[in-house]
This record gives C-alpha cells, structure tokens and sequence, in this order.
C-alpha cells in the first residue's frame, strides 16, 4: 500500500508541474480544418503578453490580461486560425488584422477602396485616379494622410512600397511585369508607367486596391539591418506596426488579438467621424464548430465562418442577419471549379467533358456541400453580378450553357459512340471512362461533399469517378505538377478589378504553362486554345466597351471546350453578424452601398462609421 | 480435435463470443443480398435523426446509415481479416524460426521483433498511412499487418522454444528428419491452439487500428468502413450537431465486435491454459 | 555485482541500437510522402503573382531556406548534427517558429495528462482485478465482462461518446482546449480550476480503457497465482489471508511490470488520439497538425519524442525489473 500512496504523491507532483510548466509558456496548435478556401492560415505561435506603446489618448478599460469593456469592443472570428507568430506583411504568413489579398484596411491602408458591390474603386490614402495616356495612370494623394506615428504620408511612400516588389519576391513582385515605373511626381502625386509592350490596365487597377502601403522610414530601417536579404528580413516580427488606418495593435496572445482606435487617425477629415468601436479583437477559436457557437451566444459580432444552415440562428431568436434577408444569403465572389486534366485519354474529349458536367447535381451540392449559399448555378467564365454582369453578352452564351440533364448527358455519350460496358462503365475508342480520381484536401468539408456528389452524379452517366482527399501539401503539388485526373481549386477568387479577366487568365491561359510533370501555377489541366490565348492577351489593352465582345467569345469557346465546371458560388468573405451588442450593420437595400466586406475590408470598412451599440 | 471443440462448446465465454460473431456475420452476408441499395447514394438531407425510412438516420452526405453500417461492418471485418492473417503469418514464421533454430537467427530476430514492439506500431503506421499514394482498403490492411506481427512472434516462439526440448521432437531429429519437417509435423499441431488464439487477438486488434486510422483521415481513400463512418462524423461536427446517430453506432458496433472477439479469446484460453480456469 | 551490471550494459546497448533505427525511421519516413513541404507557405507569399518564374523562383528560395533542396543523406547528416546539439530543427509551417519550442510548450499538457491516467488506471486496474481474482463469485462475475467490454472500445471511441454524453449533451465538462480560452495563463485559483474541469473528460477517458485492460491481465495472473501450489499449501498451514495475499500480489505484480513496458507505447499512442478528439494542447495535436501540412521537423520531432519517452519508460521498467525480480539476476549469472 505504500506503493499507492507514493504513487498518488506522484501524481499529484507531475500535476502541479505541469500546471506551472503551462502558465509559462502557453501555445496552442493550429487548426488546419477551416473551410476557406485559398488560405490555410493554420500557425501555432509564442504568447507575448505584450502591451501596446501608446494607446493614442484614452487610457482605462484594459486590465493585465487584456480585457476589454464589451460596449466598446467588435469581435470578429474567422480569420486566423491558430496562434499569431508576426504581423509582417512579406513573411508569408502575418497575423490578422495584417494580410494580402482582402484589401485589409485597419492597420495598414490601400490607396483605393474595392467595393464589390459595383466594382468601383472608393478613395481612401487616394483621392482620384485617371488615366492621363494610354500607358500613364495618375494618382492624387490625400494630402492629410499621416502614418500613425504623426509622419506626413507621401507619394515617397508609395513608390517605396511599389519597388520593394521590384528588389524581393513578394506578394506584389508579379506587377513589375506590367509596370515600367512608379514616379512620385511631387508630395502627393504618383503616376505608374505600364510597359510599352506588356501593358495592363487591369492588373495596374487591382494594384492599387490591394497592395497595402508600407512607411519607407520604418522599413527602409529594417531592411538595412536585415542586410538586405528577404529571408533575414521575413524573420522580423513588426508586432507595433506602422501604418496609417484607423487601429493600432494593442494586446495579443495565442487566445486572442486586439486592436485599439488610433484617435489621432488623419481619415476623420475623409469619414468625418471615427470609427464606432474603439477596440477590435479576433478571438481564435480551435474550429469551426467553437467558433460558431461564440457567435451565436453573442460572444462574437461578425463572423468570417462558414456557419451551417444560418438560418435556424435566427430562428432561433438570435439578432443575426447577413447580407442577403433570403437564399443564397451571401453575395458570390467565386467559383470553385473542377479541372480536368485534358491530356489523361478520355478526359481529352471535349464531348465527355460536357457530358460530366450536363450529369452534375448542382442543386444538390449547394444545399448540401455549401448548405444552400449558392446561387443556382449558371456556367460562365463571369459572376453573375452587376460588377461582373456588364461584360457578357448573357443571350449570346444561353444556348451553350449547360444544366443539370442526365438524360442528355446520356444521349450526348451515347452519340459520341461510347458504350456502356458490363459494368455499366463505357468506353469510348478502347477507352474506358474510369476510373478517374477527383480530388481536393482533406477536410475541407463543403470541398469533400461536393466531389462525392461529383462522383455519384457521373455514376449515373457512365463514368466512373473516384473520390480521393490527400492532404493540403500533397494537393497542391498533384495540382502544379498535372498529377491528377479531375481536381477541385477556385480560379481567381478575390474580387478585383482585375476579374474577370484574371480568372479566365487562370482558366484557359496556356503560355507559360510547363508541362506535366513540373510545376505550372495555373491552367493546371494544361487545356490549349490559341484563339482564347489572343483574346487573353488582347483584352487588358481595350476599354470596357470592346472587352465586352471579347469576353462574351471567350466564354463562348469556354463553354464549348469545357475545361472546367464551376460547382459553385461561394462567397469572397463569409458576412455574418450578430446585433446583440452592435447595431446598425449594412445588409443588403439599405441604400448604404456598403458591401458585406466584414465591416474591415476595401469599402467595407465604412460599416465602422455606421454601427452603434448601447 | 471433436472433443476440443465438444469442451469449448461447454464454455459459456467461448460460446456467445461465437455467437455473436456468427449471427453479425451472416447478418451482414445476407443483408445486402435481400436490400440492394447502394450506401455510397444520397438519398437524404444531412444529419436526419432515424425514422421508418431510414432506421438510423441519415450522415452529412445524407446517406442512409444503417445501410451505410452493414457494409461498414464488413469492410471493417474484412480488413481485420486480411491484417490479421498477414499480422499471424510473420509472426508465426518469425517466431518459429527463432524459437527452433535459435543461436544468431535467434538474436537477430528478438532484436528485431524487439524493436519493433518499443518503437509505437502506431506511429509507424500513421506515418506510413500519410506517405502512401492511393489507399485503398487492402493496401490499409496489409500496413496494419506489417506493423502488428511482433506479439504473435514474441509469443509463438516461448512456445517453440519450451517445445524445443521435447521427446518427440529430438526423436525426430535423430531420425534425421529436415528442420521443415519437424517445423511443421512436430511442433505446429501442438502451438496450433495458441496460434489460433493470437489469430483472433489480431483480428480484433486490426478492426481497432483500421478504426484508428480511419478516423484520423489516413483510412482507406472511397470506402465505407466502420473508422471512415466515425472519421466523416468528426469532420461535419456530428456531436455538436447532436446527430449522434452518426457516431455512436459504428462506435457501438466495433466494440461489440472486438467484444466478441476477445470473449472467444479468452474462452479458449480458459480451455487450453488450465491454470487459469477459476 | 559483476552479472547485474552486464545486464545493465546489455540492455543500454540494445535500448541505444533501438534509439538509432528510430531515429533513422523517424527522418526517413516523413519525407517519403509525396508532397511539397514548401507549399504551404510558399503558396501564400506568392498568392497573386502572374509570372511562372518569379512563383517557382519563390518556391526554390524556401526550399533552399528549409534545406530540402540537399540530397536526403546530406539532410540526415545535418538533422543529427542539429540534434547533438539539441536544435530539433525550425517548422515548415509554424516559420520561423523553432521545433523544440513549439515542443517544450506542448510536453506539459500531454505529460500532465498521461503520466497521472495511464499511472491511475493501471494501479486501479490492478487492484480490481486481483480483488476480483481473490474473491470471485457474483464481484468477478460482474467485473470482467464488463472489463473486457471496456477494453474493446478503443481510447477515442470511448472519448468521443464522453464527449458527446458528458460535454455537449450534458454540459457538465467543456468539450475542448487546455484551459478557457478567455483566460491568459496564470496562476490564480480561476484559472487552475479551468485546466481541471477540462482536464477531466480526457484523463477519465484514458483511465477508463487502462483500467479494462489492466483489471482483466492482473485477474489472469492473480488466478494463475492463487491455483498454484505454495497458496494452497500456505492455506493448509494456516497461514493468515492477508499474509498469502502479499506473497500473492507481488508475483504476480511482476508480469504486469513488463506488461507496462510493453504495453506503455499503445497507450501512449492512444492517448494521443485522445488529444486530437478533446482538442487538448498537447503533442498528440501537434503531430496531426504537422502532418496536415507536411511539416517535417515537426513530424520528426514529435515522432522522436514519442520514441524516446517510450523507450526511456521501457528502459526503466526492465531495470526495476531487473532489481526486484531474482531470477532476472540468476539467469544473468547463469548466461554468464
């Protein structure tokens, strides 16, 4: 017996030790099962109780362990998964609220605001924008926009940003393709000089709703101690970023990250108020499933997840509304596709290819995989909507467009000459349709039921499809290198003004594709049609008005050709708020012309001016 | 050989391991043949709770679940089958070998069989799992095999070695008989018992790892087994859903199975190892 | 004690070959899979770019950086280098978060969670099935099937149905993390009171299938022990109860020793299942996350620390067993 008292004083040790070891240092791991497509943002960090410099004025409401009154602060969940480890715009992997590619614009600010709503580009650091030649775009800066540490912003800044693409490989490096120069004419103007012989107005346009301004004092600074090299530079952690949006970062940990107003913020004079909330955190939850009960208890404001059959919240009693009173409830920004590798025989025909996309069950995969936030789908190269809507001839592609027939799909291969098998398999020419893999990652569950669904569909029709869901790094390389049959990726899915044109780019734009076996970045299915080449390359160079006639034939030939299915609409950004504390949010015919951008991103970020709580 | 089978029968533990195994068997032999619907189509909406159409629901795919269930049970078995054929075979070579020709065939084989008890199958096999290409449900058993012959070996050869010194057998060898022969004349039939026993554990415990390592998304790429039914359920948030239909089946299920499997293991043993009958 | 040293030697040394292979299969293996280590990472810092040769060029620089660019024998050599020197390498995709941090604060969760389960449920489980043994009638009847029935249901499968019953269903326990996320890390009462209650589920459902498990090895043995003769013998003397018992206990005490040992690296491998159902914020998670992203330092590190502690925990039992069994050192001397 003495045995069992010892080792009950054992246990008793080890958890006391274990307590203190965790009080220590405290870390929680990543959790890669989110349902955002694109980014995996999943990144365990070190905890830092670190206080904010300067709270801009206005002390009191935070105590040691970074609590804050509920009235003042807006929770948000739903865009970071796992611990913060730096907040540096080129590390590759910077925390909320730092990110690339959703025009963020609480910390740092872009020059234009995107408003997806129309299209437009909103001023913000930049006023107005024309294109003075045909290869000349000119800028106009704020002349009252200041870093938050008081220094004046200025066109130094912009070109200073601009060309660290030009000197690392960063997020922005790929529009030095297009651009000659960025010239700061004088303190507050700019202009960008395309090339002469590759210019782009569009992706010039997306550049400046996207790339996030960087102060050249500051960075100029950390460069030189980096000694210039990217990856030394990668490696610093900016947790007291400069920028000049309205919020600075105040306080984060592994469970949570809070940003404080910047009551000196110089876009009062543009807003003509502040914004409402003083504070905003992101709590980070372990999944999905934590997430959303938060918000549905109120513990959360607005929330950037995938919430399964939204609805029953509120009929439940909850506040909560999104964007859209009605299906689809949000507004589509993509379109997750299938891609059909057209060199695997079979998959080569065109006819077969139509014939799979004619048996899918589009219905089904959105109330089942997207849980009803779809659209009925219309296949185009284009969204349909009013930002994307006025560049299609929509009576010229009806005919070609395909629908849910599996009677036709059937007559389709039937005429084609492929038979059915004993199986019921057909072949075509010797060659047996199937069984071919479809793949996407593991866990991505709304990618997971829609390819199973995929797969029963083609069952119906003859073909036999199998569902295959490796992990994240193992897709992406069978997605660069072909190594797939069928595969599931969403081309081009920000809004930009850049699209259309970027995602039929990343649909059907053959040159530059390397063959399969090493890595290509887009066209994956490594389809070629030299006439939608031309187009591709043609459309960037004219004005909206004659866009229209081109885009209209390249989905023509899309249509025909068949190298992707889209399967679904799917959001840009989940928009779902909560109105127990906070009151006021934009939702859709409000006459605001505030898009459901999560109160944060591009024009969205007037959602802050409008709420109230208490 | 009747009057073993005539004194298990007498042993209750034994019997309704059997029967349970038995009546499970046929039950998911026969099933499929009188329904024939397809468990891969989606008949339903997501997560409905059991009703008279579908006896247990329906899972995120909205596929029936117990018609999912049956053909879970039999992969699940097959695979526990197939794992644990393989898993015996080895080890009873391995064993054999090393406990009849012993000297350096003998270190050599302990240190491996060793080795491969202390460093965790179950890492070994996860890691496995993750960098195999396409996984399919023979190519998960035969893993599950590879790495979980080391109890078997370890135990077929005490017993060969404590058979080693036997009457019989050195009568054997003077005769002149070749080591195989003795192998499997002399030895064999009286390991044969024991050796079906740890056949059984096998079984059990390759239902268990297929359940393992299908829930944790390493299963078998397309098919319905017992772990991918649970590891489908975990994805879509079955339990905070509530839709324990999902899950607690196939969770039931495989512990009634093994449950069954180590009863008869344990009957026999009771059986074959006097000294433990109470 | 010139045998018990050999022994000891002998056993250091194979425990050390072990340690070898083990390495060599935890470096080894990882990178056999299919896949680009670089691609996490590398895909975000170049989201957005339109030009093949600057993508790939971002994807070499990160493979140069992560060192994969070497051939395999080379890494070996690097990766033990590194380890001599205790650096278990930087993540892939936790950069530029180092491995043995990301370790250190993970190993108190799983130790604080395992140690005390796995300790609990078999000194538990032995005392239940001895008492079972020695009593028998209607006790042992009840205890073993329903032992057995336990020790069928694997670790997870158990927690996932304590989950559902006694998280979500019943809300008496939360359903995941190592402590309430609202909290910061400290040491006040509020906050120890948060790791218990969420400690609770997981280290019941460990203890639980242990307990099973070992209930019904420690009944075989005690039987085997009971029926034998100097029991029996000792009875007729008249030798009291308790006193026999003692006797009892202690041989057959000794196979379930080297049962721990063997059987630790299952338990150890199950209670890490555990971790990935509760969402406990232990190395159980961290593996699964690292082999979600093909983060091989981390795979590695977690692997090697598994294989370690198992064999440093099996090193220990045989040496205890060693000392308290006197025929290990009469077989030594024998072997001599």
């Amino acid at each position: 017996m003495r045995l069992k008292k010892a080792s009950i004083l054992f246990v008793c040790l080890v958890m006391i030790f274990s307590l203190l070891a965790a009080c220590s240092k405290s870390s929680s791991p990543g959790s890669t099962q989110n349902t955002q497509t694109g980014s995996t943002s999943s990144s365990g960090g070190s905890s830092s109780d670190s206080g904010s410099s300067d709270s801009g004025g206005s002390s009191g409401g935070a105590s040691g362990s970074g609590e804050t009154p509920r009235n003042e602060t807006l929770y948000i969940n739903g865009l970071q998964w796992g611990a913060p480890t730096n907040f540096n715009l080129l590390s590759g992997n910077p925390a909320f609220p730092i990110n690339y590619g959703n025009s963020r614009e609480l910390v740092y600010e872009t020059l234009f605001m995107i408003n997806m709503l129309d299209g437009n580009l909103e001023p913000l650091l930049g006023t107005s924008y024309n294109w003075v030649d045909d290869l000349t775009l000119k800028i106009e800066l704020h002349p009252e926009a200041k870093w938050n540490d008081g220094t004046p912003f200025t066109s130094e800044d912009v070109v200073y940003t601009y060309k660290l693409g030009q000197r690392y490989e960063i997020n922005w490096t790929s529009y030095w393709d297009y651009i000659q120069d960025v010239v700061a004419e004088d303190a507050h103007t700019v202009t960008i000089k395309m090339k002469p012989d590759n210019p782009n107005r569009l992706v010039v346009l997306e550049s400046i709703e996207l790339i996030p301004m960087l102060p050249k004092h500051i960075w100029e600074a950390i460069e030189e101690k980096a000694g210039y090299d990217l990856a030394a530079i990668r490696r610093e952690p900016n947790d007291n970023p400069v920028g000049t949006g309205p919020y600075k970062l105040y306080f984060y940990n592994d469970q949570k990250i809070t940003l404080i107003r910047d009551d000196n913020y110089w876009g009062q004079v543009l807003f003509g108020k502040l914004p409402a909330p003083k504070y905003i955190t992101h709590n980070i939850y372990k999944d999905n499933a934590a997430g959303d009960l938060a918000f549905k208890n109120g513990e959360v404001d607005v929330s950037q997840q995938f919430i399964p059959q939204v609805w029953k919240m509120w009929e439940d009693g909850a506040p909560i509304k999104t964007y859209l009173s009605e299906a689809p409830y949000y507004l589509p920004g993509s379109m997750p596709s299938i891609f059909f590798n057209t060199t695997v025989p079979g998959l080569d025909n065109p006819d077969v290819r139509r014939a799979i996309a004619m048996a899918i069950d589009y219905a089904k995969i959105a109330e089942l995989a997207m849980s009803g936030y779809s659209a009925p789908m219309k296949p185009s190269l284009l969204l349909d909507t009013p930002a994307e809507n006025k560049f299609i001839d929509q009576d010229a592609i009806k005919p070609l467009q395909w629908t849910t027939d599996v009677d036709a799909a059937n007559k389709l291969l039937d005429s084609i000459g492929a038979e059915r098998g004993k199986d019921g398999i057909r072949v075509l020419n010797g060659v047996r349709l199937g069984p071919y893999e479809i793949e996407c990652p593991y866990g991505w569950s709304d990618w997971n039921a829609a390819l199973e669904i995929v797969a029963q569909s083609a069952k119906a029709i003859g073909i036999e499809i199998r569902t295959k869901f490796p992990e994240a790094p193992v897709w992406t390389n069978d997605l660069q290198t072909g190594k797939f049959d069928i595969i599931m990726n969403t081309p081009a899915g920000n809004v930009t003004p850049a699209n259309p044109w970027s995602r039929a780019r990343t649909i059907m734009y053959s040159k530059g594709v390397a063959p399969i076996g090493e890595m290509a970045f887009w066209n994956w299915g490594r389809y070629k049609n030299e006439r939608a080449d031309e187009i591709i390359e043609k459309i960037p160079t004219v004005s909206d008005a004659e866009a229209k006639a081109l885009y209209t034939e390249l989905t023509q030939i899309w249509l025909k050709d068949v190298p992707s299915v889209p399967l679904m609409y799917r959001p840009w950004v989940f928009y779902t708020v909560n109105e127990s504390v906070w009151k006021g949010f934009p939702v859709d015919g409000d006459g605001s012309n505030i898009p459901p951008q999560i109160a944060m991103d591009g024009a969205g970020v007037k959602a802050l001016y409008q709420i109230s709580s208490q | 050989m009747g009057s073993t089978v005539r004194i298990l029968l007498r042993s209750p533990k034994f019997l309704i391991g059997a029967i349970i195994t038995l009546l499970m068997t046929a039950f998911v032999l026969i099933y499929p043949l009188i329904n024939r619907a397809d468990p891969f189509e989606m008949k339903a909406f997501a997560f409905q709770p059991p009703s008279s159409e579908l006896w247990l629901g329906s899972d995120n795919f909205g596929r029936d679940l117990f018609q999912e269930l049956v053909y879970g049970i039999r992969t699940s078995v097959e695979i526990g089958l197939i794992a644990g054929l393989i898993a015996t075979a080895i080890g009873l070579v391995i064993g054999l070998a090393s406990g009849y020709v012993g000297r350096w065939v003998d270190n050599v084989l302990t240190a491996l069989t060793n080795m491969f008890i202390v460093i965790p199958s179950f890492v070994i096999l996860i890691l496995i799992s993750v960098s195999i290409d396409s996984r399919s449900a023979f190519i998960v058993a035969l893993i599950i095999g590879l790495t979980s012959w080391p109890w078997t070996a370890r135990a077929v050869r005490a017993q060969t070695v404590s058979l080693r010194n036997r009457d019989h057998v050195n009568l054997a060898k003077i005769s002149g008989h070749s080591t195989f022969r003795i192998i499997v004349f002399e030895i064999l039939p009286y390991i044969a018992s024991y050796v079906f026993m740890a056949f059984i554990l096998q079984v059990a415990s390759g239902i268990l790892a297929e359940a393992s390592i299908s829930m944790l998304g390493l299963g078998p790429y397309d098919t319905i087994s017992l772990g991918t039914m649970m590891n489908w359920a975990l994805i879509f948030a079955a339990p905070v859903s509530g839709a324990w239909w999902a899950f607690i089946p196939p969770a039931l299920v495989i512990a009634v199975i093994t449950f069954a499997l180590f009863l008869i293991n344990t009957g026999m043993d009771e059986i074959f190892n006097p000294k433990i009958r109470s | 004690m010139n045998a018990y040293t050999k022994y000891f030697v002998k056993k250091a040394g194979w425990y050390l070959a072990t340690l070898i292979v083990a390495l060599m299969l935890n470096f080894l293996l990882p990178r056999l899979i299919e896949g680009n280590p670089v691609s996490t990472i590398a895909s975000q810092v170049s989201q957005g770019m339109t030009d093949s040769d600057s993508i790939k060029r971002v994807y070499e620089n990160f493979a140069r950086e992560f060192g994969i660019d070497k051939p395999l024998i080379v890494q070996f050599g690097i990766y033990l280098k590194n380890l001599l020197t205790g650096d278990l390498g930087t993540s892939f995709g936790l950069y530029p978060r180092k491995v043995s941090d990301i370790l250190g604060s993970a190993v108190p969760w799983t130790v604080g969670l395992q140690l005390p389960a796995i300790l609990v449920g078999w000194i538990l489980g032995n005392v239940l099935g001895a008492v079972a043994a020695y009593r028998k009638g209607v006790f042992d009847k009840v205890l073993f099937p329903v032992a057995l029935f336990i020790n069928s249901i694997p670790f997870f499968t158990l927690a996932i149905m304590m989950l559902y019953l006694f998280g979500i269903t019943l809300k008496w326990f939360p359903i995941s993390g190592g402590y309430d996320y609202q909290m910061v890390p400290n040491l006040s009462l509020e906050f120890i009171w948060s790791v218990i209650r969420h400690h609770t589920l997981p280290f019941l459902s460990i203890v639980l299938v242990t307990i099973g498990g070992q209930a019904i090895g420690m009944r075989e043995m005690a039987i085997y022990e009971l029926n034998s003769d100097y029991v029996l013998y000792s009875k007729l003397l008249g030798i009291r109860d308790s006193r026999v018992a003692r006797y009892v206990f202690r041989n057959a005490m000794l196979p379930q020793i080297t049962g721990l040992a063997l059987s630790l690296g299952t338990m150890i491998g199950g209670s890490l299942i555990c971790e990935i159902v509760f969402s406990y914020p232990g190395i159980g998670t961290w593996l699964f996350t690292a082999i979600r992203q093909l983060d091989y330092p981390l795979i590695s590190g977690c692997t090697l620390l598994i294989a370690v502690t198992v064999l440093l925990a099996n090193f220990t039992v045989e040496i205890i067993y060693g000392i308290v069994d006197p025929r290990i050192k009469a077989a030594q001397m024998e072997e001599g």
